[in-house]
């Protein structure tokens, strides 16, 4: 003890020696489990400052917790209406259950995702197989059974991958549907087709609707005629109506009414380009008939 | 990647720190370095001397050795500053686990202190910088080079599932969709510890958007008639999908581009209907401006119709009024005498007819006063208005 500061020096070394072989981190993004010689302990550790028991007794364990993405291959599944279609699956997945990971897999992740990858496959064409084409694709959205197809797939992977593999399978989602290859020609063909059908619909939509809008403007057109002749003859009949009272006068007089009339309308009549043939007992030329008289009576009156 | 630096520093420190004993053997040795030089004079007779210097150059040495552990101990706490840049967010752990929760936890832009790595470690996130996602599954391999330049690889007959992408529409045909998410880390600490790799899971939330959108949709309205209802189902899905599993990120759908196409190879196909549908506007436009034309011509035809209805009606009063008038003007002098007021407007009237006559033919009676008989030739046509007189 002659020198506090070797004291001090030496306490700091067996701290930090002493730490290192009692003392061990999880970081925040794994999980751990400790093995005493060689067995596995229930408990999962969680992140933090945890103690052990040195080397040889006890060991730990560390996985990544962190959720990974894991992808199936892009496969043909035989729909329960026997269409070929290609389905490719994606799963987020994560360690929940170190143990029982280690155990399953001793080769570490490309041995659980290897394992993962058949898993999804048998349930991909199991639910595939349950569902008719049109729960895939629909134009009735509620038709679409999109979401309960990737359900009933979450549910299978995710039972067995935590009862089996000790892994927390947390989404599940088809990431690419297809037909086969042979299949694309055909439905390029078929959708030129619909293409050319759409050209004849709408070349007979372009003539129908022209006409239905000329016609109808046609209507609209002998309607509104229609609407002012009738106008015109009512306010006709309603001036003849007026008229009628005025002629109430002519009654005082009928004889004189007629001849005026007469006269009227013999005006009317003879207006333009007229050619009257007249004898001689038509006034003013009865006139003339007395000078004939006058003449005549040389002759047999 | 700085990070780790960081906290590596900080560890090789205390590494040499650890070895403690290390640079005390290495004093020793040193010590006994200088000390070898004068030993081998004092070696046999003078002890005391010896000694002395020995415990003289142990001593500067233990100086030494004072001043730089001195140096690491503040080595050590200085690695501890670290700064946190202007787009980033910092999270400090302690021992491996978080030191908060939610926005406590975070360490905002500026310059930090903590223990170096063994107790406290520091994880730097770019929580406000764009990051883009680009959907893969929905479209057809274009390299770099070939987008670089605007081209397009040629279209095969078929689509190739190992490299086409594609979706499948509601109608059962094929098209094109690509989609750009633009996302923020919205929880730094679910996207760096929950997540491996989130924008692997952001983009397969994209991807199975796509066929989401793509099922719901038939191909000309995903890419014509409703690109905005499409969009929008795609983005709901992208939102409930990066909700549902909590990805830590944010997005505002406006800044993100979804793209759909029918296949190339029908192309011309859809062009041809492109262009019969514009026809067919067409045509239904030309009608529309014919019946607009009718319909005006219409309104004016009527209103001709009506007006002459009416002038014909103030016409009919006012002859009547008029005839009435004249009637009541004429009749004391027709009641006086009607003999003489018929001859005198008889007469008058046929000087007035006559005048108008055209033609006047006065036929005398025969001198026996048998009627005469007259033969008139009409032309078989009608004669024309404007012809000249026929004799």
């Amino acid at each position: 003890m002659r020198n506090p500061v070797t004291f001090v020096v030496g306490l700091v070394i067996l701290l930090i020696f002493g730490s290192i072989s009692f003392l061990f981190q999880v970081r925040e993004s794994e999980v751990a489990f400790l093995t005493t010689f060689g067995k596995a302990d229930e408990a999962v550790i969680k992140p933090g400052l945890r103690f052990k028991l040195p080397w040889p007794i006890q060991k730990v364990h560390r996985f990544d917790a962190r959720v990974h993405n894991f992808e199936g291959k892009f496969e043909e599944a035989m729909t329960l209406d026997q269409r070929n279609i290609l389905v490719l699956v994606y799963v987020g997945w994560r360690i929940t259950e170190p143990q029982k990971f280690n155990r399953s897999f001793p080769g570490g992740v490309d041995d659980a995702k290897r394992n993962l990858e058949s898993l999804v496959r048998s349930a991909k064409n199991a639910t595939v197989g349950t569902h008719n084409f049109s729960d895939f694709i629909n134009t009735d959205p509620a038709k679409l059974k999109f979401d309960e197809i990737e359900k009933e797939m979450l549910l299978q992977v995710a039972g067995t991958a935590k009862e089996k593999f000790g892994l927390e399978v947390k989404s599940l989602g088809i990431k690419r549907l297809g037909f086969p290859e042979s299949v694309t020609q055909k439905v390029f063909e078929r959708m030129k087709e619909e293409r050319q059908r759409l050209v004849k619909q709408f070349e007979g939509e372009g003539d129908r609707d022209a006409t239905k809008i000329r016609s109808s403007a046609e209507r609209e057109r002998s309607e509104k005629l229609a609407d002012a002749e009738a106008a015109a003859t009512r306010s006709r009949g309603e001036a003849e109506k007026e008229a009628a009272k005025a002629y109430k006068t002519l009654e005082q007089n009928k004889e004189l009414a007629v001849f005026l009339q007469k006269l009227a309308s013999m005006e009317a009549i003879a207006k333009e380009r007229t050619t009257l043939i007249l004898d001689q007992n038509s006034s003013p030329f009865d006139l003339l008939r007395s000078t004939n008289s006058l003449v005549r009576p040389a002759g047999t009156k | 990647m700085s990070d780790h630096d960081h906290s590596h520093g900080p560890n090789d420190h205390s590494h040499s720190h650890s070895h403690g004993p290390g640079p005390d053997d290495h004093a020793h040795s040193h010590s006994h370095g200088p000390g070898d030089a004068p030993v081998p004079t004092p070696e046999a007779p003078m002890e005391d001397s010896s000694t002395q210097a020995l415990s003289d150059a142990l001593k500067s040495s233990f100086l030494v050795v004072r001043v730089v552990m001195a140096g690491l101990i503040v080595l050590f706490f200085a690695s501890g500053i670290f700064t946190v840049g202007p787009q980033e967010v910092a999270i400090k752990l302690l021992f491996g686990a978080s030191t908060g929760k939610g926005e406590a936890a975070l360490l905002k832009p500026g310059l930090h202190w903590s223990f170096p790595f063994p107790i406290n470690e520091i994880v730097k996130i770019p929580k406000d910088q764009v990051h883009t996602v680009i959907s893969s599954a929905g479209w057809y391999p274009v390299t770099p080079q070939q987008e670089l330049a605007g081209q397009e690889p040629p279209a095969g007959a078929t689509l190739n599932p190992a490299a086409d992408g594609y979706t499948l529409t509601a109608d059962g045909n094929i098209m094109h969709v690509k989609a750009t998410l633009r996302y923020r880390i919205s929880d730094p600490e679910a996207y760096v510890f929950q997540f491996a790799a989130v924008s692997n899971l952001v983009q397969n939330a994209l991807n199975n958007a796509l066929h989401h959108a793509s099922g719901q949709f038939t191909v000309d309205k995903a890419t014509r008639q409703d690109i905005a209802g499409f969009k929008g189902k795609l983005m709901t899905r992208v939102q409930a999908l990066v909700t549902a599993q909590n990805l830590g990120i944010e997005f505002d759908p406006r800044g993100c581009d979804v793209v759909a196409i029918p296949p190339r190879q029908v192309k011309a196909a859809f062009d041809a209907v492109l262009e019969a549908e514009n026809d067919k506007r067409k045509a239904v436009n030309t009608a529309e401006g014919d019946a607009n034309t009718t319909r005006t011509k219409a309104e004016a035809e009527a209103d001709a119709i009506r007006n002459a209805g009416r002038a014909d009606a103030t016409r009919i009063v006012q002859s009547a009024k008029a005839d009435a008038d004249y009637f009541l003007a004429r009749l004391p002098e027709f009641t006086s005498n009607p003999q003489l007021f018929r001859d005198r407007r008889l007469t008058e009237t046929m000087a007035a007819v006559l005048g108008n006559a055209q033609e006047k033919y006065f036929i005398v009676e025969r001198t026996d006063g048998t009627p005469r008989e007259l033969r008139i030739l009409l032309n078989r046509e009608p004669l024309k208005p404007a012809a000249p007189k026929q004799p």
